[in-house]
């Protein structure tokens, strides 16, 4: 909305359609390609980027539905694709919710409240988390199999551990979404205080309505994470029916015999959840939330 | 049984897994910081162009943008190791007809070492640029109004106001983000495995071997697993990271 235009815009503008689009082509393309891999007859990994032999072998297979070839026998598909998707968003909607739960309500407190302890513990949150995940994944089967036999749900093999294991997460999400609190000015709430509202109001009330670019770019980075975490859920799940689909999907390569066209249409699906969670949060990654909020 | 610090000592001082750690340590921290520069540098570009408001369709460039998030990182670098296949791979079979070359990504360190790089910024820049998206919309429009006003372009106002305004709330996620490429197993355990392998030495050591597979491969494939060792290892690599962050915060001086 910026009232003064220099004169260069349209060509500018130009450009930069140019650039985006040049940009675009190059990071769509392995993609295009792994599309076109899930269309293609046979097992093959190469080829050209529209498929000659069209079939819609691999797609029916990963949907759960058995294919008669054309010499009349049936293929039985191989693995449970749709529940390991299903498994995926379940888990990834439960923890990605808890996640912002717990991420703005201590990124409130830390942004805002001054208590005792506050650096370290921020600082101690962002380090602790680095320790290398894959290294620990031998004392994290240890943890579940001991809290399994206390807690039944939380137990190897449980989608409750993994809900639990992701929400280590949150350190992050607490650094990021603090940062945008703190970006905001605090005389907002303070006016809110004045005419009497509590601190919880004036979270709820100001704050949190204020946030909503932030909140939703920290709900796809956690939704984004849980759908794609491999080791924990990898070393977590057991049974075939437990699965996530970035842990099932390996299985199509497990073998010697590669299976790549079923393995491209089961990455198509696996990009579903989050291709659509980003359509329906992007709408209020907007800006311009604040202005006018603060004169003078 | 109590081993005390052997596991310890043994880091120190057996040759074989001391041997190749200063290579393979100056790799990790190359890889880990360049991984961040490039997917910052994308990410925050498209986000402050994706900002503009005189450009159209910035929903449709964003959701296409986003998409290398929207697959699972494990299913893509398994697509990407098929791409860079030397006689096969798409990649190859383009560079063939346009310069009429084929690289050696698997076979010749520095090549595969760029397509890490290469593969890893395509993994890692919709991170930054989600970040950056957000933390945007934070930055009160008469800033950029005021600039206009003044007649600053559009380098001065992304060097000028966004960049500075954002890089705050931002250096505690880049400082974590460094973190995560300095451990980040996945990739190079499914493209490369490692190698090619560094000649000379007696342990299983690669050149784009980073730290954590470096370890992986010590505790896990050589000759029976050992448990103790990975641990030991682990808890160094843990405190080199945790060591190089602090001082990165300190540096930074990010405040709390």
């Amino acid at each position: 909305m910026a009232m003064v235009q220099p004169r260069s815009v349209g060509v500018r503008r130009l450009w930069a359609h140019l650039a985006l689009f040049g940009f675009v082509s190059l990071i769509v393309f392995p993609l295009l390609l792994v599309i076109s891999i899930s269309f293609r007859e046979g097992n093959f990994a190469t080829g050209s980027l529209i498929p000659e032999n069209f079939s819609l072998e691999h797609w029916s297979l990963a949907l759960g539905i058995p294919w008669e070839r054309p010499d009349g026998t049936i293929v039985q598909p191989p693995f449970p694709v749709l529940l390991w998707l299903w498994n995926s968003i379940k888990v990834a909607v439960v923890s990605s919710v808890l996640i912002l739960m717990l991420a703005t309500t201590s990124a409130y407190a830390f942004a805002r409240m001054r208590f005792k302890g506050k650096e370290p513990l921020l600082k101690g949150m962002l380090i602790f988390q680095m320790f290398p995940a894959v290294l620990s994944l031998v004392a994290l089967y240890a943890l579940f199999d001991r809290l399994g036999q206390f807690v039944g749900w939380l137990g190897i093999n449980t989608h409750g551990a993994l809900i639990v294991a992701s929400l280590g997460a949150v350190a992050l999400h607490i650094w990021t979404i603090k940062g945008y609190f703190e970006s905001i000015d605090g005389s907002l709430e303070e006016a809110a205080m004045v005419d009497g509202a509590s601190t919880w109001q004036a979270f709820r009330y100001i704050l949190l309505p204020l946030s909503i670019p932030i909140l939703m770019v920290v709900f796809i980075l956690a939704f984004v994470m849980s759908i794609m975490e491999y080791p924990m859920a990898s070393v977590l799940l057991v049974d075939e029916h437990k699965l996530t689909l970035a842990v099932g999907a390996q299985q199509y390569l497990a073998d010697h015999n590669q299976r790549w066209g079923n393995f491209a249409a089961a990455a198509v699906l696996s990009g579903l959840p989050i291709t659509v969670a980003f359509l329906i949060c992007q709408r209020w990654i907007i800006g311009g939330l604040t202005a006018g909020g603060v004169k003078g | 049984m109590s081993v005390g610090f052997s596991n310890y000592t043994q880091i120190f001082t057996d040759p074989d897994i001391r041997g190749p750690f200063m290579q393979i340590f100056v790799w990790t921290f190359v890889f880990a910081a360049l991984t961040v520069v490039f997917t910052l540098a994308v990410g925050f570009v498209l986000a402050s162009l994706l900002q503009w408001d005189q450009l159209k369709g910035k929903a449709v460039y964003r959701t296409l943008l986003i998409l290398p998030y929207a697959v699972p990182a494990i299913i893509s670098i398994l697509f990407f190791k098929g791409m860079f296949n030397q006689h096969f791979g798409e990649v190859n079979m383009i560079l063939d007809t346009l310069f009429g070359v084929r690289p050696e990504w698997f076979t010749d360190p520095w090549l595969a070492r760029s397509m890490l790089l290469i593969v890893n910024t395509w993994l890692g820049y919709p991170y930054m640029l989600l970040l950056c998206m957000g933390l945007i919309q934070a930055i009160p429009q008469d800033l950029y109004e005021a600039s206009a006003v003044d007649g600053g372009g559009p380098l001065t106002n992304l060097f000028k106001i966004t960049l500075p305004l954002i890089i705050k709330p931002l250096t505690p996620l880049l400082i974590a983000a460094f973190a995560f490429n300095f451990n980040n197993f996945v990739l190079i355990a499914l493209l490369t495995g490692g190698n090619p392998d560094i000649l000379g030495a007696s342990t299983p050591a690669g050149t784009t071997d980073l730290l954590v597979s470096y370890t992986y491969r010590i505790a896990f494939q050589d000759a029976g697993q050992n448990f103790g060792l990975a641990a030991a290892i682990a808890t160094l690599i843990f405190l080199l990271v945790a060591g190089m962050s602090l001082l990165n915060l300190r540096l930074s001086k990010v405040k709390v």
